[in-house]
């Protein structure tokens, strides 16, 4: 079936992803299941000119999961708990219950400048705006949207 | 517009990492139909941030997938009666081409028998036009037969009527020294001075000669015609010759071609003489 073909390649990745975002183990796996499901009933309207399959893939999921986080961020009212705090916060989940697949990431991660890996996991896991990071780091807009590309651009260097 | 400058305002990073406002994206997904290096820009950037994802793999627990696959086959359950009604749709759809198909087959197979048949009727009317000239010119010898026919059947008629004239009197010639067995009819009207010569046998003449008909009256000889054989038979048919008045006798003698005043050449034929 095309489905377990789907979920067999790319449920680890999204998983990680969503986890990335959602710390909490029961939240993300109802994500992870909800993303498949809407990957499964949107397959129509994914289009292969505007990029691959696992990039779409992965923007649902990852929507899916910031939608989780700031829904729940707004019920529960914690407006006061500062957002980096809470990526720092999965940051140290994770590192906790570092999985055994994952032990590949402690050593690439360690070669990516901290204040590269802190921008790109805000951007990319943590669904924030640069302005956001910016008012969060308390760094001026410019900074962030340059070190954004610098981020980037060794993240690429080093996947190279 | 400068591309480079455009790779590099950070606006492709943005766009990888999902935080371009929406008129940003349409601008940059235009561009990058029109500029390569743009596309591979964005290409680039989105599989390395792909790759970071991958690098935080995280299996999900088995019972996921089961309770997956199960609510997967439930929801398209709920969905059947619209999916067979789409179906249904898809059906007439199919139903309306195939009867597309089915014409445009029969359409082919019409035309594809249409330019056999012409071709077997372009042969037809090929070997048709040439039959009917062939007819054609068999109808017109046969014409031309029949009118040969009605002038020989006139001939004869005529000839008939000459020998059944009651005034006509015949008159057999008999061969002189040099053709004993010649035979020759004289048919004379003595009323109306016809003569007619009638020659069943005579030997053939030798080519600057021809046999010349004399009418005697009174001892002396009148030309009454020359005598064209017919070179088949030898003989001429009944034929017409000159009318002479009185004539009591008749010879026909072999004379030099084109005839002479007075008999000078053998007499072969006489009748009275």
């Amino acid at each position: 079936m095309a489905f377990s073909y789907l979920y067999d390649h790319y449920s680890a990745a999204l998983f990680g992803i969503v986890s990335r975002i959602v710390p909490e183990e029961e939240a993300a796996q109802d994500i992870l299941q909800e993303s498949f499901l809407k990957i499964w009933n949107h397959f129509g309207s994914y289009d292969p000119a505007k990029g691959r399959l696992f990039t779409w893939m992965v923007n649902i999921a990852r929507n899916m999961s910031i939608d989780h986080t700031r829904s729940k961020a707004f019920k529960s009212t914690r407006k006061n708990q500062s957002l980096s705090d809470s990526v720092n916060k999965i940051n140290r989940q994770r590192s906790f219950t570092q999985p055994t697949d994952q032990i590949g990431l402690k050593t690439f991660v360690q070669k990516l400048k901290p204040e590269y890996r802190e921008m790109i996991d805000l951007l990319y896991f943590g669904g924030y705006t640069q302005e956001e990071v910016s008012k969060e780091l308390n760094l001026p807009l410019g900074t962030v949207k340059t070190r954004t590309r610098a981020a980037l651009q060794q993240l690429r260097e080093l996947l190279k | 517009m400068d591309i480079q400058a455009y790779i590099s305002s950070g606006i492709i990073e943005r766009y990888a990492l999902g935080i371009c406002t929406a008129a940003e994206t349409d601008e940059l997904e235009k561009l990058a139909l029109l500029h390569p290096e743009i596309n591979r820009e964005v290409n680039e950037i989105r599989s390395s941030l792909e790759s970071y994802a991958m690098k935080h793999v995280l299996s999900p627990p088995e019972a996921l997938k089961e309770n997956l696959m199960k609510r997967i086959r439930k929801e398209p359950l709920e969905e059947h009666g619209k999916i067979v009604s789409m179906n249904t749709k898809q059906n007439a759809l199919n139903a309306g081409s195939g009867h597309i198909h089915y014409a445009a087959a029969a359409a082919t197979v019409l035309l594809l028998i249409s330019a056999a048949l012409n071709f077997v009727f372009y042969g037809n009317w090929k070997s048709s036009e040439k039959n009917l000239a062939v007819l054609t010119e068999e109808k017109r010898q046969i014409a031309e037969q029949l009118h040969i026919q009605k002038a020989s059947y006139t001939e004869a008629m005529n000839d008939l009527a000459v020998l059944k004239n009651p005034d006509m009197v015949k008159m057999e010639m008999k061969g002189k020294e040099p053709a004993p067995d010649a035979q020759a009819l004289v048919y004379c009207n003595f009323k109306t001075n016809e003569i007619f010569l009638d020659v069943k046998k005579l030997p053939t003449p030798p080519d600057s000669m021809q046999y010349q008909f004399w009418a005697i009256v009174k001892g002396k000889a009148i030309d009454g015609g020359m005598i064209d054989l017919c070179p088949l038979t030898d003989t001429c048919g009944i034929h017409k010759m000159n009318p002479v008045a009185d004539a009591h006798a008749f010879a026909i003698s072999l004379e030099k071609k084109g005839g002479m005043p007075e008999p000078k050449g053998q007499i072969y034929l006489a009748f009275g003489i």
